[in-house]
C-alpha cells in the first residue's frame, strides 16, 4: 500500500462520513453503499477494509458511541469490503445475479401479498415498498436476461447491483441479530424489532439498488483514474 | 456497446422513476383523546375513540396548547427529542420511553411486557413502536415518560 493509496483511503473515509451525515436528514436515502462499493472494487479488499474500519469508528464522533451500531458496522462493512474488493480478481459466476434477483423478487412479492404483522399505521407503506422492491428486482432480472440473450459482455453492472441490494438486506438482518443480543431484548421485543426493521430495510435496499445501478460506472471511472489498473498500465507502457 | 449503454440508461431511468413514487402511510387525523396528566417527565393520554396514531393525538394536544414536544422524522417513524421542554440528559442515559396498555390489536402486538410502567395501579407495557406507529384505540392509555437505560 503506497502513500497515494493511504491518502485515497483517508479522503474516502472523510467523504463517507460527510455523505452519511448530510443524508441523515433525508429518511431512507443513503449513498455509503455505492461509494464504499466502488472504492473497494477499484482499490481492493485491503484498502476497503482499512476504510471500512476507520469509517465505522470515526463516525462515532458525529453519531455517538452506540456499542451495537459500532459492532454492526465493524462486522458488516469489513465483510462488504472483503466481498467487493475481491470481485475485480474473482469474477462472479454467471448464475449468482439471477439467483439473487429471483430471491429478492420472490421474497418481495410474497411479503407484499401476505403482509407482515406490523402496526396497521405502517402496513400500506410497507406493502408499497415491497412492490417497489419487487419491480426493481424483476426489472434488473429482465435486463440481465436481455444482456445474456444479446451475448453482451457488460453484465457486471447488473450483478454488482444485485449483490449490493442483497447485502443491504443482510445488513438489516445482521442488525436484527446483534442489537437484541447486546441490548438484552427478550423474545417478544426481538420479534417486534425484527418486523419494525423492515421500515428501514426496504427504503435502504431500494435506494442501494437504484444508486448502485446509476452511479457504479461513473464513480468507478473516476476512482480508476486515481488508482489505475496495473494490467492496463502495463499494456499502455 | 452503444446499444448496451442506451439499454442501461433506459433501465436506469425506469428504475429511478419507479423508485421515485411518493408513498406515505395513510393516517387518520380525526383523533379523539384526553390528556390525563402532563408534567416535565410524564404525559398520559387516553384514547376516547379509535382512529389515528399517538402522534396525531399529541399533535392535536399541542395545537390546543396542552403539551409541547419536538422531534424529527426517522426511518423508524417520529423520534422525540423533547416533551414539555424537557430534553433527556444523555450523560444519565435518559430517554423518552413510550408505554401503553394496548397489547394485541387486529393480530399485531403493540407492546412487550418485558418492561412495564405502573400508572395509578394500571400496568402499562413498553411499546414496540414509537408514537407514529401506535394506533389510538378507544379506552387504552398511552404514556410518555423519562426512563434510563
Amino acid at each position: 500500500m503506497n502513500a497515494k493509496k493511504i491518502a485515497a483511503c483517508a479522503v474516502m473515509v472523510a467523504l463517507l462520513i460527510a455523505v452519511q451525515f448530510a443524508l441523515s436528514f433525508v429518511s431512507g436515502v443513503e449513498l455509503v453503499t455505492v461509494l464504499l462499493l466502488c472504492f473497494c472494487y477499484t482499490f481492493g479488499a485491503a484498502c476497503g477494509m482499512l476504510v471500512a474500519t476507520a469509517f465505522s469508528l470515526i463516525r462515532c464522533l458525529l453519531f455517538g458511541f452506540v456499542p451495537n451500531v459500532v459492532l454492526l458496522y465493524l462486522i458488516y462493512y469489513n465483510l462488504f469490503a472483503l466481498l467487493f474488493g475481491s470481485l475485480k480478481k474473482h469474477k462472479l459466476p454467471v448464475w449468482v445475479c439471477p439467483v439473487l434477483l429471483s430471491l429478492l423478487a420472490a421474497g418481495s412479492a410474497y411479503f407484499a401479498i401476505a403482509g407482515i404483522p406490523i402496526s396497521i399505521l405502517y402496513q400500506n407503506k410497507i406493502r408499497i415498498m415491497f412492490w417497489i422492491l419487487f419491480g426493481i428486482s424483476a426489472a434488473l432480472l429482465l435486463f440481465y436476461i436481455i444482456l445474456i440473450l444479446c451475448h453482451k459482455k457488460s453484465k457486471e453492472l447488473t450483478s454488482i447491483t444485485a449483490l449490493a441490494a442483497f447485502c443491504t438486506v443482510l445488513f438489516t438482518l445482521l442488525d436484527d441479530l446483534i442489537s437484541p443480543l447486546i441490548l438484552g431484548y427478550g423474545a417478544e421485543a426481538t420479534l417486534a424489532y425484527f418486523y419494525t426493521s423492515f421500515l428501514a430495510m426496504l427504503p435502504q435496499t431500494i435506494c442501494a439498488s437504484v444508486s448502485v445501478f446509476i452511479l457504479f460506472n461513473p464513480i468507478k471511472n473516476i476512482l480508476s483514474k486515481i488508482c489505475p489498473d496495473p494490467k492496463k498500465k502495463l499494456l499502455m507502457d | 456497446m452503444k446499444n448496451t449503454h442506451k439499454l442501461a440508461a433506459f433501465f436506469a431511468a425506469a428504475l429511478a422513476a419507479f423508485a421515485g413514487f411518493v408513498f406515505s402511510a395513510c393516517t387518520d387525523n380525526d383523533v379523539h383523546a384526553t390528556l390525563l396528566e402532563s408534567s416535565e417527565t410524564l404525559v398520559v393520554i387516553q384514547a376516547d375513540a379509535t382512529g389515528g396514531s399517538m402522534q396525531d393525538a399529541m399533535a392535536k394536544l399541542k395545537e390546543a396548547g396542552q403539551i409541547t414536544y419536538e422531534g424529527s422524522e426517522s426511518e423508524y417513524g417520529f423520534y422525540i427529542t423533547s416533551v414539555n421542554g424537557y430534553t433527556p440528559d444523555a450523560s444519565k442515559n435518559e430517554f423518552w420511553a413510550v408505554y401503553t396498555t394496548l397489547g394485541e390489536y387486529e393480530g399485531v402486538t403493540y407492546s412487550s411486557a418485558e418492561y412495564t410502567y405502573n400508572y395509578k395501579g394500571t400496568s402499562c407495557a413498553s411499546a414496540s413502536y414509537g408514537i407514529s406507529g401506535l394506533p389510538m384505540v378507544e379506552g387504552y392509555l398511552y404514556i410518555l415518560t423519562i426512563s434510563t437505560m
